[in-house]
């Protein structure tokens, strides 16, 4: 009993810290901040059933990992398909161009940049989200995504293109199936 | 113009480069157009990102739930029956007409300790680490509690080190190091505790216990065996320091 405290105290010390990039990643995931939460909480109690095995290595890789399985699990159960990993040549690529009502909706910047993160594929998304407002490298994305460096480096250049070109207002359309 | 070394400004940006490409690929974009340019879009849209979209904190209630349901179980945590249980064993102490060891140094202790050692024993939880190795045993105690209990190996004794365990004793944390003679278990419960006094030999519900102190720690070596054996061994652990 005083190894499950002490896995208790370990767990809050080496996981906890890091719940809010956690939970941002989930936003980001299921584009809903209550989905997000429900996911979030499900995936850390998850991750401390089998946080025996995980001695002295630093969780946040691990952790992540966890939170975007949950994600994928609940984007699954519920059907909704929001995040549901495209094809690099799924048509949906292209359509990063703002709809004339996201235009004017969103009139600030601040509000047309969430959405054009919001509006990238999902796969160009998550590398994008770990890398800018995670601060992860490349390694660790890697082992969160369950790919190779390379697809890493890929996606993220390619996802950058795509949200500077859309954000600057020349639209997507020279880009497409041409990518870094 | 195209530049075959602009998509690795994507690294640079990014930290991924070793200080020393790093820096020779800073002296090719200062003299390259499209590198420079590449560097310089890279870094809008990064600090675009940071400014107009920064990351969404966890809700503090969210927060709260996971660290609620992380929580452990109370008989885990408080343990509120083994205060029950030595204020029992108390009883029957006073009950059985030796109220003068109110007042002997380590007799609170040692009410504790055996109530400890049956519990240990009944809850089938005597050991965590299984080890007979001395180099094992003594430093999976290390960051569990605040102390670092002996292990002296006792093998050529008759003593024979079988593992060790974290438990409480009077609420606080303790370790605890078990060895085993014939069909004899030996349970060493050692706690950083002000406990005065010298060693003694006490009885307690048919166990055997010595009590004694040093280097500010307490200890109390809790046995079915025989007085004259669980004395012999009280004093290789002693001689072991």
């Amino acid at each position: 009993m005083g190894e499950e405290n002490e896995r208790h105290e370990r767990f809050r010390r080496q996981a906890l810290p890091h719940l809010d990039a956690a939970y941002n990643f989930a936003c980001w995931l299921l584009h809903n901040e209550v989905d997000a939460e429900d996911v979030v909480q499900e995936a850390f109690l998850r991750a401390f059933r089998s946080f025996g095995e995980l001695r002295d290595t630093e969780p946040r890789a691990w952790l992540m990992a966890i939170v975007r399985n949950a994600a994928f699990d609940f984007l699954r159960r519920s059907r909704r398909g929001a995040g549901v990993l495209l094809r690099e040549e799924d048509p949906r690529l292209v359509s990063l161009e703002p709809s004339p009502e996201d235009v004017s909706i969103a009139r600030s910047d601040e509000r047309r940049l969430v959405r054009l993160i919001a509006s990238l594929p999902p796969q160009f998304r998550e590398v994008l989200i770990l890398r800018e407002q995670a601060g992860l490298a490349y390694q660790e994305i890697a082992t969160i995504i369950g790919a190779p460096i390379g697809t890493v480096m890929s996606r993220l250049a390619r996802g950058r293109r795509l949200l500077a070109d859309a954000w600057q207002g020349t639209g997507p359309g020279k880009e497409r199936r041409h990518g870094v | 113009m195209a530049c075959e070394r602009s998509p690795e400004l994507m690294l640079l940006v990014d930290g991924e480069l070793s200080p020393f490409e790093a820096r020779a690929l800073e002296a090719h974009a200062a003299s390259c157009d499209t590198c420079a340019r590449e560097r310089a879009r890279l870094e809008a849209l990064s600090a675009a990102i940071a400014t107009t979209a920064p990351p969404r904190p966890a809700p503090p209630d969210l927060r709260r739930r996971i660290e609620r349901a992380l929580e452990p179980a109370p008989s885990a945590r408080a343990r509120p029956w083994l205060s029950l249980a030595a204020a029992l064993l108390l009883g029957a102490v006073i009950g059985g007409g030796a109220t003068w060891q109110l007042v002997v140094p380590g007799r609170a202790g040692v009410d504790s300790a055996v109530a400890v050692h049956v519990r240990a024993l009944m809850a089938n939880h005597l050991i965590e680490i299984a080890s007979s190795d001395q180099h094992a045993v003594r430093p999976w105690f290390a960051g569990k509690v605040p102390l670092a209990p002996p292990a002296p190996n006792l093998d050529a004794h008759g003593f024979m080190l079988v593992g060790g365990r974290i438990d409480q004793i009077d609420g606080k944390p303790a370790a605890a190091v078990v060895y085993r003679r014939r069909q004899h278990i030996v349970d060493l419960i050692v706690a950083a505790m002000p406990e005065g006094g010298a060693p003694r030999h006490l009885v307690r519900h048919g166990y055997n216990v010595e009590f004694w102190n040093a280097d500010g720690l307490a200890f109390w070596a809790v046995s079915d065996l025989n007085p004259d054996e669980l004395r012999e061994f009280a004093e290789l652990v002693r001689a072991a320091r």
